[in-house]
């Protein structure tokens, strides 16, 4: 089990992710960790940096914004790691999150499905594990 | 150079680090300032070409008051 400390006054649970491609290139960014998203957000130029062509992806989702509906490219990136634990072939959406948010992407339920998540808000204690 | 006295040498702005040293968990120690900038489109696009282990991050605190976050995906 891994273990993280966070503030729980802060208005966001900021964390760093480890993306891996297939050639080899890594890419570690801050995300939000977001158990409501359904999907990990990466920006699309940090998925180009990988090797990935989001462009050329024929999944789309379609988020819903304040702004509007929008269709971003799904793409899968060969490891994400978060804490020492690690997702292959981990779905990601290519999406850019605005520059004022502080953070670069989410971490979301695509990856945290695969773990024992617990997290003590009084305490800001996050905490990860395998079944 | 440490990670975090990197962050506090160029304090809110957003770093693209090139990692140098990491640990078990493959998280960085340290690593070497490539770019730093106010503007974060600089960084992603300053990454774009470069096959190295990359940090890129922002090294300002998030306000705790007045500054509310709602997310999507």
């Amino acid at each position: 089990m891994a273990k993280i400390n966070f503030d729980p006054q802060s208005p966001v649970i900021a964390v760093d992710i480890t993306l891996e491609s297939e050639g080899g290139i890594k890419r570690r960014i801050r995300v939000a960790l977001d158990t409501g998203a359904t999907y990990t957000m990466i920006p699309w130029e940090i998925a180009e940096a990988l090797g990935y062509k989001p462009e050329m992806s024929k999944e789309k989702v379609t988020l819903i914004t304040a702004s509007g509906v929008e269709t971003a490219p799904l793409i899968e990136i060969k490891k994400i790691k978060f804490l020492g634990e690690g997702v292959d072939n981990a779905p990601v959406v290519c999406h850019d999150l605005p520059p004022k948010g502080y953070v670069t992407g989410l971490l979301g339920s695509s990856f945290l499905r695969h773990f024992k998540i617990t997290m003590d808000y009084p305490k800001g204690i996050f905490e990860i594990s395998r079944e | 150079m440490n990670i975090e006295e990197l962050k506090k040498r160029y304090k809110d702005e957003w770093l693209l680090i090139k990692i140098t040293k990491t640990d078990k968990q493959d998280r960085p120690i340290e690593g070497e300032v490539l770019l730093h900038s106010k503007n974060r489109d600089e960084i992603y696009e300053a990454q774009k070409n470069i096959k190295d282990y990359l940090y890129i991050a922002y090294s300002g605190e998030m306000p705790k008051k007045g500054f509310a976050v709602a997310f999507y995906g």
